[in-house]
């Protein structure tokens, strides 16, 4: 890339982080979270878990301490770096990677998750199938965004090089 | 000239000639522009992301307006176990050589294509059955899919509908049973890869063409890929800052290019397929992948 490309790259990429720094972070989330709004809506959960308790599960969630590893959105403290965000865990296609995501399989999953991942660093909490139930009714409240949101998103990131949705601190591959 | 509404003043003819030569730029320029041959046709080129989402916004509405007014009411009995039979047969035998299936990649004629075709696991899933019948009766225009409606009858197209309800219910070691065969190639690598590797060997725009061929934004958000936008799986967001990948491997470049060709070498039940990634190919995947920070 020639220098002055990369020059007038750098400055825009400045530019970008001074404004959004100006205008509020909350500018870009309010934009992100007025598209969602606009584009769908989110707010019921995916599918709904029989017998369940939604607002008990998000006490569980806290409690069984999933915060340590996991962000997810609405569980207070729950800010852990290690493992994914929780962000739109309802609409993903599996859990792990390794099982489909309906309602039994993340009930199975938060039970043992190392009977069905080899490698998972997820460990058995001891939770109750009970107490599962409860989380996973919680869990699949966690909406994606809608796929224009996504789209917009994105664009903001890359173009500013900064994160709308947290993320982990840098660390070193 | 004074006074009198705009319409009625006396103007030049000047006015006149400037308004007919605009117009006539107009209808023109779209013949000159496809007589030059300026635009790039190739399906490694990826469209801007205004121009894609021009494209993808007609199709989805399209299909949703359509499917409305032609598609027919489902028929009662299509939860039916030997339709679920019929149409998982008629998925392999058809459609999975481009969609891919859990744990299964698309054979060769199914990579490389603009647009590629979609993974179905949350795409079926959050499309009406309606609108699923609609298009693989009708198949879409300017893109890889055909339509069925001269091949199978509204009975198998119905069992197809039924079958791509089930299969994001269905764990991929289910449909794909550990041992399928998936390609021929070598496990996995000698040389040890690490960052300076990536750096000396890897060239990331080349690496950032390849996902796209290799058609791995049809299931993931790759910042960067124009229509990585799925949720089948992961984000690969950020993936230089991530601490570990495939749930338990430490986020090393050698464990990415390991994971990237062998996924079920490394983990058995994953829902990733093996994509038979040679190794430069993953080498340049990588050195993208880690400038995603």
């Amino acid at each position: 890339v020639p220098r002055k490309r990369r020059v007038f790259r750098i400055e825009r990429r400045i530019w970008a982080m001074r404004i959004l720094h100006h205008s509020g972070w909350h500018a870009a989330v309010a934009l992100v979270a007025l598209l969602s709004g606009a584009c769908g809506q989110r707010d019921e959960p995916r599918v709904t878990v029989p017998d369940s308790d939604t607002a008990r599960g998000r006490h569980l969630l806290h409690s069984y301490g999933c915060g340590t590893c996991h962000i997810i959105p609405g569980v207070s403290g729950a800010n852990g770096q290690v493992a994914r965000p929780l962000h739109g865990i309802a609409d993903r296609g599996y859990i792990a990677g390794v099982l489909p995501n309906t309602p039994d399989a993340m009930i199975d999953w938060l039970v043992d998750p190392p009977a069905f991942a080899t490698r998972t660093m997820m460990p058995n909490v001891g939770a109750t199938r009970a107490d599962a139930r409860d989380m996973a009714a919680y869990l699949y409240t966690l909406r994606a965004e809608p796929r224009t949101a996504r789209s917009v998103r994105g664009f903001i990131e890359r173009f500013t090089g900064a994160h709308v949705v947290p993320l982990p601190p840098e660390v070193e591959p | 000239v004074i006074g009198g509404r705009w319409w009625t003043r006396r103007r030049p003819v000047t006015t006149l000639a400037v308004v007919l030569l605009l117009l006539l730029t107009l209808a023109v320029s779209p013949i000159v522009f496809a007589y030059s041959g300026i635009y790039d046709v190739a399906a490694t080129r990826q469209h801007t992301p205004a121009v894609y989402w021009v494209l993808i916004t007609t199709l989805r509405q399209s299909i949703t307006r359509h499917a409305a007014r032609e598609a027919p009411a489902p028929p009662a009995d299509l939860g039916d176990a030997g339709r679920v039979a019929l149409g998982r047969m008629l998925f392999d035998e058809h459609c999975a050589a481009c969609h891919g299936a859990p744990g299964i990649a698309p054979r060769a004629m199914g990579l490389g294509l603009t647009p590629a075709p979609p993974n179905l696991v949350t795409r079926s899933r959050d499309l009406a059955e309606r609108d699923l019948f609609w298009v693989i009766a009708n198949g879409i225009k300017m893109t890889g899919m055909p339509s069925w409606r001269y091949v199978f009858n509204d009975h198998e197209i119905w069992s197809l509908v039924t079958f791509l309800k089930v299969m994001p219910t269905l764990a991929p070691v289910e449909y794909a049973p550990a041992g399928t065969p998936q390609g021929e190639h070598p496990a996995v690598t000698a040389p040890q890869v690490t960052m300076a590797m990536l750096k000396s060997r890897g060239d990331a725009a080349r690496g950032r063409t390849a996902l796209r061929q290799y058609a791995c934004h049809t299931c993931h958000e790759i910042p960067g890929v124009t229509g990585a936008d799925a949720i089948t799986g992961p984000s690969l967001r950020a993936l230089g800052r991530r601490m570990y990948l495939a749930g338990g491997l430490l986020n090393t470049p050698d464990n990415l290019v390991q994971f990237v060709r062998a996924p079920r070498i490394v983990e058995p039940r994953t829902a990733m397929p093996d994509l038979a990634v040679s190794e430069q190919d993953a080498i340049d995947m990588a050195a993208y992948l880690y400038t995603l920070r």
